[in-house]
């Protein structure tokens, strides 16, 4: 996958706006691909090119938002840099708890949009190799057994053997064997490690 | 009643010329022919024709002069036929001495010159007669011309001459008729007062008698007045009256009076007109004669006697038909069973021997005899009669005067028995007595005798010595009579004579009574007798004989034929000149009398005179004459009875109630009030009409006081005031009053008046009113009205002004222009009234009233505003309601000028206000929208300062694609020129600014607004559908308002959706050309939809479904799109969401549409541009 160039796709339905977005990044070097509405985007867009996306929030037809809705659930992980001209908080926090990259205000200065375009495509890189080791947890992530799997749960919300056994019912032995054979299966020696992997593989 | 003379009329003399005419043809014939047809047939034919026709005819041979005459000539002259020989000389000798130069000079001109022969002349005949005649010849001539033969006629045209004298007189008499009635005619009207006379009428009662009442001239008995009433209550429709009138010379005189009423079409009596006849004089002889008649019949009812009337019955014996008291007494019956019996019932030993004998005494001479009468109780008594036969007419009447003698007898031996007693009887009665011995020729007398002779013891009392007592006229008849009749025939002496009294001369009367007494052998012895002074008696029978010629005398002065009749037989006893004249007879019937008529008349009216006792009038129309009959009882067995000829009073009569009858009717008829009225102010002529306005009846109002009943009280003194002046001659004779109706209402009468003239003064008024009630109410309405209205006018604080409608329509001069409207506008009226409609108006007008003039004349009424010029200059604003009027026949413009400054500024104001309500709504709007506004600003900055950044950096980098960057530099022209715009457009929506009206598409201003609302639209997530029509036709608008009302009904629309699923949110706006001239805009939306609760509320101000917002966003919507003359509503959509729509006049359509330019909150305006008013000229 690395092999690919990334990237810029600018969502904005005026031309003028995303014509002057282009130029800027093309001044970069970046490959820049425009799209007027989102649906032309996700109608022309294949997940398996890297890049980031400069979306508008306010568009005709299908805003900003529900574009980045229909990526998630379409599993494109594409970074997504929300521009939107006059700052809404709220649709500010939604976005970014929904996993955008950033969220930028017009006018957008040259530099901090051109660095941010930088980071976004640093993220997909990164993002991109993280999809491999995923992957190979989720494989081990199968062998747990049920109890194993109860245990991971209460593991990754923080709780100690004593709390597990007890939330269980199980011995205090019994939590600590269970909890050694998560490690185990999972190939952590420790519990931070244990969180740690789940979090690169976005399961916390 | 020219018949009557028996002559011929002109058609006889017509027929008698050509009857002459054939004779002297004959007789010419009978000339040429001599001898041989002399004695023919023929020729005595014509002889006898000529004798009839007094027509003679002769010849003269010119040569020999030899004359042959027919036997008429001869009788014309006066001769026997052949008993002269004529000659030429001799009939000029009988050719009256005036004459003859005429005729010798005819007889030589028709000889030598031939001249027609043809004169007339008068002879003088044998016996002296004087005749007129009438000769025409001709001459017969010989072939040499020298003359043989004159062949002539003679007529005797005496008769002739004398006919036509007559004709000419009574045509004369006719004409004269004709001319003048000598009749009083004259019409009363129903209060008997005099409306029209003749000129008789005016002569006899003086020129003022018109307007009088009757009662005025009346003499005496009134009563004669109240006598003619009935003809005034309708019956009988003709009355005889006589009554004593005062005549102009204040001479009492009696008039005959022929009333006849008169009566309108419903039967009502109107009137009377009367034909008088001055009968005083005729009055006079009948009252003569009814005082003669009654004087005699007072002597014969009176008379001791017992006088009885007999006439002959068919078998000779006297019939008795009349007895006085005394004969009824005497004999013991009554009247009736006296009457008409033969004597012979009185006197049962009567044969017809003595009874012939007693006849012929009473023919003859009359003369006395003594009778034996039966009482009808059987017994009997002595009487002496004395009979006398009187001619009445055909007939002949017994006058008998029957004297019982049985108490004479006893009286005179009660006389013999006391001589005293008897002389002082006989002295007392005035009769003297005396004893005659004839054979010693003396003669004894008695003291009384002695007394009445006037003679003493010594007188020679021998017959010598009483021949010369009796009057010497009678001397020789009474001496005769004594030797004749009482001696000779042994009768009874008893003749009334004259003597002459010896004592002082004087002429007596005696009645001598005596009986001679004879001896055995016959010679006379002696005689006995009395005397009685009757002179007295004798006189009074003279005067009573007097009195009756006089009659005698009237009856015939009577200009027509009088008879004097018996009622049963209709025997003429007496009869007038006339009637003699018109051939009636003494004895004859009356019918027989009258010529043409042979039987009784069917209208003879004698029997009811008879019956009823009162005179009977009559007019009949027979052989083409009105006669006036009457028959009036003047004994018992007595009427008169004459006719007179009335047929030209009856035609003058007829033309006259003609006349009146028309006049009468006219007034009747006539549609105004005609009243009459007399001095006093009472009604005397109240017509029809009048009765029909006033509600009384003629009869209810008669011989009332007009001003009393029918004024109103508060109106008589002016009203009485103004009679009275007209009364004495004032003017004008005009003028209206009131009068109360019967029903009490009050009318109002217009009366011309005029005075009826009476005596040289005024008598009353004549007046003809019209009832003007309506008139005078609709005058006294109009007035009122004009009142109201001239103070409605005048006091209007709204400008009033007429003016002509000029040919094109526009104003004309100012026919009137109120108070008001002068001060309004700084002038006098004077000065408005001759200004120039054009000098007041604002130069608009000109034109407006030109465009105002279609409107006017297709509606007749326009509204325009405009501005007029005051004297001062400055401009008012008013407000003018014009219609068309008719004024006096023209067709004018009136136009209510409303000043109407106040409310412009009012309006203005008001204009103001809204206004900054609108800017107001702008800016919160634009408030409303500012974020998305940013938004919109940001695009365009963000695309710029992309652009600026990604030039820096490509030049930073030494990049030089300089196409590159100049397009990045054009893009950034671009955007800032954008921004720009959206920065103006914000500003233009929030600047305070004047209306601004200019032709707008609407598209434009739907785009415009799309672009406003944009950041709205995309950041509501709401899809705009465009249905935009394509041609529109452009709107007289003001862009910024039509903006403002699509930026609300779209936001409204964007809100609306705020619920709406986003995939749903669809906002269509829609232009369309609705109706010609006129553009529509719908705005759509997908929301909510509009509860119809809010329906009516929407459009109100400040009503809000919003949080947020003021809520006049619609209000202020729908004040423009009017003020546009437009219409905004809502639609409930279908299932759900609404749609909003306006519309807008294109005003191309027509001139209707052209007031959309003004809009009807008062912004002024002018026809050709734009007129700004609001912040910038009040501000």
């Amino acid at each position: 996958m690395l092999e690919l160039e990334p990237t810029v796709f600018i969502v904005d339905d005026e031309e003028a706006v995303r014509g002057g977005l282009a130029e800027l990044v093309r001044t970069i070097k970046l490959n820049v691909e425009t799209f007027a509405t989102g649906q032309e985007f996700l109608e022309a867009y294949d997940p398996s090119r890297p890049g980031c996306l400069l979306l508008d929030v306010r568009l005709p037809g299908k805003s900003g938002l529900r574009l980045q809705d229909e990526m998630i659930a379409r599993g494109i992980t594409l970074p997504i840099i929300f521009i939107s001209g006059h700052a809404d908080l709220p649709m500010a926090v939604d976005s970014m708890k929904k996993g955008a990259f950033d969220f930028m205000e017009k006018p957008v200065g040259d530099q901090v949009l051109l660095d941010r375009i930088n980071a976004a495509l640093a993220e997909d890189q990164r993002r991109r190799e993280t999809n491999g080791e995923v992957e190979a947890f989720q494989k081990e992530l199968g062998l747990l057994t049920a109890r194993e799997h109860e245990v991971l749960d209460l593991l990754k919300a923080g709780q100690s053997t004593n709390a597990i056994a007890e939330a269980l019912g199980i011995t205090q032995k019994t939590a600590q064997v269970h909890r050694t054979r998560v490690l185990e299966k999972l190939h952590v020696d420790s519990v931070p490690a244990l969180l740690t992997a789940l979090h690169r593989v976005n399961m916390m | 009643m020219h018949d009557r003379l028996g002559r011929p009329g002109i058609e006889e003399l017509r027929i008698l010329r050509s009857r002459v005419a054939h004779l002297e043809r004959a007789n010419a014939e009978h000339q040429r022919t001599p001898e041989t047809l002399q004695a023919s047939e023929e020729y005595k034919l014509l002889l006898v024709a000529e004798q009839v026709a007094h027509v003679g005819s002769y010849s003269r041979d010119l040569r020999t002069d030899a004359i042959r005459w027919s036997d008429e000539t001869y009788r014309i002259l006066g001769y026997e036929p052949r008993e002269v020989s004529p000659s030429f000389e001799f009939i000029a000798g009988h050719v009256h001495p005036e004459d003859r130069a005429k005729f010798l000079e005819a007889n030589r001109a028709v000889v030598e010159e031939d001249k027609p022969y043809d004169i007339e002349y008068r002879i003088v005949r044998k016996d002296g007669a004087i005749r007129a005649v009438r000769s025409r010849a001709s001459v017969e001539r010989d072939p040499a011309g020298r003359p043989v033969r004159m062949l002539g006629a003679l007529q005797d045209i005496t008769e002739r001459e004398q006919t036509e004298e007559q004709l000419r007189a009574l045509s004369a008499r006719h004409e004269a008729i004709l001319a003048e009635v000598p009749d009083i005619i004259a019409e009363v009207d129903a209060n008997k007062v005099y409306t029209w006379i003749n000129q008789a009428g005016l002569e006899f009662f003086g020129p003022d008698v018109l307007g009088k009442e009757a009662a005025f001239y009346f003499e005496g008995a009134q009563d004669t007045y109240k006598i003619v009433e009935p003809l005034f209550n309708g019956s009988p429709r003709v009355f005889y009256l006589e009554s004593w009138q005062r005549r102009r010379d204040g001479e009492k005189r009696l008039l005959a009076w022929w009333c006849r009423a008169l009566v309108d079409a419903e039967g009502k009596v109107t009137g009377a007109l009367s034909t008088a006849r001055d009968i005083t004089e005729r009055k006079k002889a009948e009252a003569t004669l009814l005082a003669s008649e009654t004087r005699y019949r007072t002597i014969f009812e009176q008379a001791g006697d017992y006088v009885l009337m007999l006439e002959l019955g068919p078998d000779g014996i006297p019939v008795i038909t009349d007895a006085n008291e005394a004969a009824l007494l005497a004999h013991g019956y009554s009247r009736e069973e006296l009457l008409g019996k033969p004597i012979s019932l009185l006197d049962p030993e009567l044969t017809p021997e003595t009874n012939a004998e007693r006849v012929r005494i009473a023919r003859e001479a009359g003369g006395l005899f003594p009778v034996r009468h039966r009482r009808k109780d059987g017994s009997f008594f002595d009487a002496e009669v004395r009979a006398k036969a009187l001619p009445l007419g055909a007939k002949t009447v017994f006058l008998t005067v029957e004297r019982d003698i049985t108490e004479r007898k006893r009286a005179e031996e009660a006389l013999r028995e006391s001589e005293c007693f008897f002389r002082e009887s006989q002295r007392v009665a005035f009769i003297g007595s005396y004893q005659t011995d004839f054979t010693a020729g003396r003669w004894k007398s008695s003291e009384t005798l002695d007394h009445i002779f006037g003679i003493d013891k010594r007188y020679d009392r021998s017959v010598q010595g009483w021949l010369e007592i009796v009057h010497p006229d009678d001397r020789e008849m009474m001496g005769q009579y004594l030797k004749d009749e009482v001696i000779g025939k042994r009768k009874l002496f008893d003749k009334e004579y004259r003597i002459i009294r010896k004592s002082d001369g004087e002429t007596r009367w005696v009645h001598g009574l005596g009986r001679v007494d004879f001896d055995a052998q016959g010679n006379l012895l002696s005689m006995i007798g009395t005397i009685q002074d009757v002179t007295e008696r004798k006189r009074m029978e003279e005067a009573l004989r007097k009195e009756t010629a006089i009659a005698q005398t009237f009856m015939d002065a009577l200009p027509c034929v009088a008879l004097l009749l018996k009622p049963g037989t209709r025997e003429i006893v007496a009869l007038n000149k006339a009637a003699r004249e018109a051939g009636a007879q003494l004895g004859a019937t009356c019918f027989g009398s009258w010529p043409k008529f042979d039987k009784a008349c069917w209208f003879c009216r004698a029997p009811q005179a008879w019956e009823t006792g009162t005179p009977q009038t009559l007019e009949v129309e027979a052989l083409g004459t009105v006669w006036e009959a009457h028959w009036v009882p003047v004994t018992k067995e007595l009427y008169l009875h004459y006719a007179l000829d009335i047929t030209e009073h009856k035609r003058a009569e007829d033309a006259l109630r003609q006349a009146k009858e028309y006049a009468e009717t006219l007034i009747q008829t006539a549609n105004v009030m005609i009243v009459g009225l007399d001095t006093a102010g009472n009604v005397t002529v109240f017509n029809d009409a009048a009765e029909t306005i006033c509600g009384y009846t003629r009869a209810e109002l008669e011989g009332k006081n007009w001003f009393e009943v029918l004024v109103p009280k508060d109106k008589y003194p002016y009203v009485w005031k103004e009679f009275t002046r007209l009364l004495e001659g004032g003017l004008p004779k005009t003028f209206e009053n009131p009068i109360l109706t019967k029903s009490g209402e009050e009318r109002h009468i217009s009366w011309q008046n005029s005075e009826l003239f009476e005596k040289g003064g005024i008598a009353g008024t004549i007046s003809f009113g019209v009832d003007v009630t309506e008139r005078k109410r609709a005058e006294k309405r109009l007035q009122e009205s004009e009142e109201k209205y001239r103070a409605l006018f005048d006091n209007s604080t709204d400008g009033i002004v007429v003016h002509q409608l000029t040919p094109d329509g526009s104003p004309g001069r100012f026919l009137a222009a109120n108070d008001a409207l002068c001060k309004m506008l700084g002038y006098s009226r004077e000065e408005m009234l001759v200004l120039s409609p054009r000098e007041l108006d604002s130069p608009a007008w000109a034109q407006t009233a030109v465009l105002d003039a279609a409107q006017l004349k297709a509606q007749g009424r326009t509204r325009l505003e405009i501005e007029m010029k005051r004297k001062d200059g400055r401009m008012v604003p008013v407000e003018i309601n014009a219609c068309l009027v008719v004024l006096n026949g023209e067709t004018a413009i009136l136009s209510n000028v409303r000043d109407i400054t106040e409310r412009k500024r009012a309006q203005m104001e008001v204009q103001r206000h809204q206004e900054e309500l609108r800017r107001v709504s702008r800016l919160s709007t634009l408030g409303e929208m500012a974020s998305g506004f940013a938004h919109e600003l940001n695009q365009p900055l963000s695309a710029i300062l992309s652009y600026v950044s990604a030039s820096q950096r490509s030049i930073q980098a030494q990049d030089t694609d300089s196409e590159r960057l100049i397009k990045n530099l054009d893009q950034v022209v671009s955007q800032a020129k954008r921004a720009g715009e959206i920065i103006k457009r914000v500003r233009a929506f929030a600047q305070r600014r004047p209306v601004r009206v200019s032709t707008i598409d609407v598209n434009e201003i739907v785009r415009e607004v799309l672009a406003f609302v944009r950041s709205d639209v995309v950041h509501k997530e709401v899809e705009v559908a465009l249905e935009l029509g394509e041609g529109l036709p452009l709107v007289p608008a003001d862009a910024i308002q039509l903006q403002q009302v699509l930026v609300n009904l779209v936001r409204n629309a964007i809100e609306a959706m705020e619920t709406t699923e986003p995939q749903d949110r669809r906002l269509t706006i829609r232009t369309s050309l609705a109706a010609p001239g006129t553009v529509k805009v719908a705005v759509s939306d997908r929301g909510v939809g509009l509860d119809p609760a809010v329906l009516p509320l929407l459009f109100n101000p400040f009503f809000t479904t919003k949080a947020q917002g003021l809520g006049v966003g619609l209000a202020i919507s729908r004040s423009i799109v009017e003020m546009h003359k437009g219409q905004l509503w809502a639609e409930p959509g279908r299932g759900r969401g609404c749609t909003f729509a306006f519309t807008l006049p294109t005003g191309q359509h027509n001139h209707k549409e052209h007031h959309v330019d003004v809009p009807p909150d008062g912004t002024s305006y002018h026809k050709n541009g734009q007129h700004d008013i609001g912040e910038d000229d009040h501000a």
